[in-house]
């Protein structure tokens, strides 16, 4: 382990901003899913037959497309339908990790919307709101405690498969440690460090929203 | 708007067809020896002392908290450097996705186990089955039933999961599909065809693993 510290001493500032990197994909692609989750699971839930079987499809195809191969589409093929020129891979990533944990975040807020009880509406409209004042201010504040789970299974996901950006050379944690063993020759403590940091990380993560969980959950009791 | 070449786009169906194989032969191979293996590490954990029941659940967070492309990595080149262990990427990769697998079912059926109440338990000892008895008889056909839905879920992420093997270079479908694309750069008609390949392959499993759901959600 002696080799890692000195590896990391001496790669201080590739790993810092391969870290940083790391840190933003994700910040950004989480982000992204949930605008897109949110948006897919209430037009679902909400904007009639159409919406739900076209919507629908897209969210079945996303689903079963492994993210690596969306990823690689997306970067190699996307800027081709696109007719763009120097596709940066890590705006590929963000897309393709947004749509892909997207897509299963508008499942989770889809039961969420449907486990709001019945008269939460009924009572919303008999005190004379509108169908969208009570989705926003009594079916969403509830259903979105209960989301919180879930969605954040989906963030410890979204950042582990970040480390496949790595595959098409986004400079993130993952791509950097390849460039370092591919100039070390020293697999085991890079890789090893690595795995430490994804758990520990993941760790974290998964405690301060477990806290946050734990402080509203009382408030989205049925 | 590039004009999309259908022939190439045609083409490149049989010639990823080979890869089907191992992406079918890997999913395949790996379940099983990986519902035995998270089976044994989630009766471990309930039932064995605490220090090695410790051990179990740190190894299964380990494999529960890493990305499978770094276990792979990891595998691939930390074995030979320094255990010595010259095995095929295909080999590593078996091993790599039992681990990471059985990990994930390890939790899904500790949960199913626990599920079933003690009574359960008592009334087999009570009718004189042994401990083992009672537990594959009567516990783990209930609990079976209990888990099947997120078994079924975990078969279908391991298929597509299995795709990351490509990055080590086994012969899958996506590996196919990488190393077409280096022949002809029609990049968008064979990665394309590639997701098609997937999607077929995919869908009805992901819709099998959604009406199982929906079959025991009415029941219990």
């Amino acid at each position: 382990m002696i080799d890692a510290l000195d590896i990391i001493q001496n790669n201080r500032e590739l790993l810092t901003r391969a870290l940083l990197v790391t840190i933003y994909l994700n910040c950004l692609s989480v982000l992204l899913s949930l605008v897109l989750g949110v948006f897919i699971g209430m037009a679902r839930e909400y904007g009639g037959h159409i919406t739900y079987v076209v919507l629908g499809a897209f969210v079945d195809v996303i689903r079963s497309i492994p993210i690596l191969v969306i990823i690689i589409w997306t970067f190699f093929g996307l800027p081709l339908i696109l007719g763009l020129q120097n596709f940066p891979p890590l705006v590929a990533a963000v897309i393709a990790l947004g749509v892909h944990s997207g897509v299963y975040i508008s499942e989770v807020v889809r039961g969420g919307l449907a486990s709001v009880r019945q008269g939460q509406w009924q009572a919303g409209i008999a005190l004379g709101m509108t169908p969208i004042m009570v989705v926003r201010r009594i079916i969403l504040p509830q259903a979105a405690i209960r989301m919180l789970p879930p969605i954040s299974s989906r963030v410890i996901r979204n950042i582990k498969d970040s480390a496949l950006a790595a595959t098409i050379a986004a400079p993130e944690l993952f791509w950097a440690s390849n460039t370092l063993e591919g100039e070390t020759a020293k697999p085991f403590p890079i890789y090893t460090t690595l795995m430490i940091f994804y758990f520990l990380f993941n760790l974290g993560v998964a405690r301060g929203l477990d806290q946050i969980y734990s402080r509203v959950a009382i408030r989205g009791r049925a | 708007m590039v004009v999309f070449n259908w022939p190439s786009f045609w083409e490149a169906f049989p010639v990823l067809a080979p890869g089907l194989t191992m992406t079918i032969g890997l999913t395949v191979l790996v379940m099983p020896i990986a519902v035995a293996v998270g089976l044994a590490l989630a009766v471990t954990r309930l039932y064995t002392p605490k220090p090695v029941a410790r051990v179990a659940t740190f190894w299964v967070e380990v494999w529960r908290g890493t990305p499978l492309l770094l276990q792979l990595y990891w595998l691939y080149y930390v074995m030979p450097s320094e255990f010595g262990l010259q095995i095929s990427a295909f080999t590593t990769v078996t091993i790599g996705l039992v681990c990471n697998v059985s990990a994930f079912l390890s939790e899904n059926f500790r949960a199913g186990i626990s599920s079933i109440r003690h009574g359960q338990r008592n009334a087999a000892l009570a009718l004189g089955m042994s401990e083992t008895r009672a537990f594959f008889r009567v516990v783990l056909p209930q609990a079976w039933s209990r888990t099947l839905p997120e078994t079924v879920n975990i078969w279908v992420e391991l298929f597509k999961e299995t795709s990351l093997v490509a990055t080590l270079g086994v012969a899958d479908l996506t590996y196919r599909a990488m190393a077409l694309r280096e022949e002809n750069y029609r990049t968008l008609e064979v990665l394309t065809a590639l997701a098609l390949y997937y999607l077929f392959l995919a869908y009805p499993q992901a819709k099998f693993s959604d009406w199982i759901y929906r079959r025991t959600r009415t029941k219990e």
